[in-house]
């Protein structure tokens, strides 16, 4: 049976998927219905890259607070990606791995096993949480060390899933997630878009009906801070003494259609004129958290404030956005939320609360197998965040290490296409799946238990 | 004779107390959850369609009162995203919801959530799943001549109560099981650390408090935007 597998990482902002014996890199596209005003089309999933207009619009999203519910919505986006208008598929010749969100509720559940076996008739499938397929990875390169030979797993590690909806940690042992010490906080990249949304709209411009711009704003501008304070006092200074202030030149979607950073070097922009939305830009994101790893201060990488001749010629043409205390503020309630009134802690407290729920002798081997994955984590300046908070929490006598992939966003993708391919994972794959034939006989509590119980 | 200065009958200004701040709060949280943002104005066009709507299908009136019956919502209602874009419980009152009080969650919300589906179901024709679908396990029969699986578009809040979680951990702890970890006790619980509040102005240190309406400014010359822009204004 020649099936191909099909590596869905189905997320709440994007999807990301390709081919598991494909070469090619995982492509993506947003995971819901876009409404233009400007151009009166609406926009299903991936067809949102012909969009040229991006303001004002009108988003349906079938995630609710981080589970699927809308899905009349869900099976439009993927009725295009299983019925081969994206991609060649094949679906009675296809095995689907999909992603779910993590403790997923149980009726949410058996809708995805009848949509892929009963309205798309999948060959056969396998469920699985994002972090679980980022396990598959060899998670010992992130700290710069090779796997110990002979086994094809770490033992166990603390996943930290910051995606669209919330924020999730996840201690795994020997491949499964230790349930009871699962936590989430509600405060994921919609929470920020929206905050930074209202903030922007009340200091400077109006600025609420466009979500999917003032998102690439925050993907530009905004770095987590180390040193928040320092920072905070830097921003109250003259803008010739304040390096952190930023202008982001806001686009008027007729002869520009991404906005960009003022003054930034051309390497370091992120939008150039007239490219095609919605691409993810991977050597700019790379370059961006090498480098922020290495230097003390994160917001000087996201362009250069130097060249003054650019910030004093003013472009009538042009609308430009200050970006303020607002560069770092705004990714500060992933470690705080209590700063908007939120009653949660942040992820270092949570990564303790989380280990210290695990067996004690566990302990240490999971402070020291932290690993940073999502859209969150794209953030400059994050991981230093984190390992230094958490090192400030920890107990002493523990070690404390932070990995992050130089794309964290696609790292549970490609944990599941290591899965899907390589030799090693061969029966544990095969023992997941559930096949058509199968599902029709027993139903979804074969599903169920099947997924829960493999490893 | 000495003649009193009369005193003019100034009202008393107006403060805020605790619990409308909170309620203040938990809007502004919930707004923050929101796909897409709806303008104030639009707001009365919405309730206008959908009670209009509301009216023809029963008797039931979409008053304000009727459209929040636990009196959580200010006017700038997150009730309002889930009428306009059809899409019922876009924006689930966002609360925390604790196990340990099964029956407010699902006795409140969802009687909320009802009555925005019927309104929804009238205002909106192309919704056909919100009016109809509510509470059915009709199973229509696909191309196949499989089972069509039923394509609900329920609220998160009803979802959660299908899953039996509430109930299952309610009774876990009350029997002093091990409660089995689930969507709902995975939440994180509060920080040990004290909030720091910053300006909601500027985005400084925000030490002091605005009397009325308690959102905090930094100086005086933020406290007077404060006064001219916003005092108040997202209240009844």
């Amino acid at each position: 049976m020649a099936a191909r597998t099909l590596i869905v990482d189905n997320g709440a902002a994007t999807i990301k998927f390709g081919f598991a014996d494909e070469d090619t890199p995982y492509k993506t596209f947003a995971n819901n219905i876009t409404r233009s005003k400007a151009e009166r089309k609406t926009f299903v999933g991936d067809q949102l890259e012909t969009c040229k207009d991006f303001s004002g619009l009108y988003y349906r999203l079938p995630f609710e607070k981080g589970l699927l519910t809308s899905w009349d919505v869900e099976k439009q986006v993927w009725d295009r990606l299983f019925n081969g208008k994206i991609v060649p598929c094949e679906p009675s010749a296809t095995t689907l791995l999909i992603s779910e969100p993590i403790l997923n509720l149980p009726n949410i559940a058996t809708t995805y096993d009848q949509l892929v076996f009963e309205e798309y008739g999948f060959h056969s499938y396998t469920r699985m949480s994002a972090p679980q397929m980022a396990m598959y990875n060899e998670i010992p390169r992130l700290y710069g060390q090779k796997m110990t030979s002979g086994k094809k797993r770490v033992d166990c590690a603390v996943i930290v899933d910051s995606g669209y909806s919330f924020t999730h940690i996840i201690p795994f042992w020997k491949g499964k997630p230790i349930l009871v010490g699962i936590r989430r906080i509600n405060v994921g990249g919609k929470l920020l878009t929206n905050h930074l949304k209202e903030i922007i709209s009340f200091r400077y411009w109006n600025m609420m009906d466009e979500t999917y711009l003032v998102n690439e704003v925050k993907e530009a501008c905004c770095y987590v801070s180390n040193k928040f304070w320092d920072e905070l006092d830097i921003c109250k200074k003259s803008p010739r003494a304040n390096k952190i202030l930023q202008h982001y030149v806001l686009p008027d979607y007729s002869s520009q259609q991404r906005g960009y950073v003022k003054g930034g070097s051309k390497s370091k922009q992120r939008g150039k004129k007239g490219k095609g939305p919605g691409k993810m830009d991977l050597d700019d994101i790379e370059a961006e958290i090498n480098e922020a790893d290495s230097e003390d201060e994160a917001y000087s990488d996201q362009g250069d404030n130097d060249s003054d001749e650019d910030m004093s010629e003013p472009n009538e043409d042009e609308q430009v956005l200050t970006m303020n205390n607002e560069r770092f503020t705004v990714p500060e309630i992933l470690f705080n939320p209590s700063d908007i009134g939120m009653d949660q802690a942040g992820i270092p407290e949570a990564i303790v609360d989380a280990i210290s729920s695990c067996d004690e002798e566990i302990q240490g081997m999971l402070y020291a197998n932290v690993v940073l994955i999502g859209g969150n984590a794209r953030l400059p300046g994050f991981r230093k965040r984190v390992t230094n908070d958490l090192r400030e929490i920890a107990p002493s006598e523990y070690d404390v290490r932070v990995g992050i992939d130089k794309d964290p966003f696609g790292y549970a993708w490609k944990g599941a296409k290591r899965l899907a391919t390589m030799d090693e994972f061969a029966s544990e794959f095969k023992n997941r799946l559930v096949t058509r034939a199968e599902y029709m006989e027993t139903g979804s509590a074969l599903c169920e238990s099947r997924f829960r119980s493999a490893v | 004779m000495s003649r009193k200065p009369e005193r003019g009958t100034k009202a008393a200004p107006k403060v805020l107390d605790p619990e409308a701040r909170r309620r203040q709060l938990r809007h502004h949280l919930d707004s923050l959850e929101r796909d897409n943002f709806v303008a104030l104005n639009e707001y009365e066009a919405i309730i206008a369609t959908a009670a209009a709507a509301a009216t023809a299908q029963g008797p039931i009136s979409l008053t304000h009162t009727n459209l929040d019956p636990l009196g959580l919502l200010p006017p700038l209602s997150p009730a309002v995203g889930s009428i306009v874009g059809g899409v019922v419980g876009t924006v689930g009152p966002g609360a925390v919801l604790s196990p340990n009080n099964p029956g407010i969650i699902s006795g409140g919300r969802t009687k909320k959530n009802q009555q925005l589906n019927i309104g929804a179901g009238g205002a909106n024709s192309s919704n056909s799943n919100s009016g109809s679908n509510f509470n059915q396990t009709a199973i229509p029969t696909s191309a196949h001549g499989h089972r069509k699986p039923v394509l609900p578009r329920k609220p998160l809040n009803q979802l959660l109560d299908e899953s039996g979680l509430v109930a299952q951990t309610f009774l876990q702890e009350q029997q002093q099981q091990d409660v089995v970890p689930n969507y709902l006790t995975a939440n994180m619980g509060p920080s040990r650390y004290p909030q720091r509040n910053f300006c909601s102005v500027c985005g400084w240190k925000g030490v002091y408090r605005c009397n009325r309406c308690g959102m905090r400014y930094c100086d005086l010359r933020c406290q007077k935007t404060h006064n001219d822009t916003r005092c108040m204004k997202f209240t009844i």
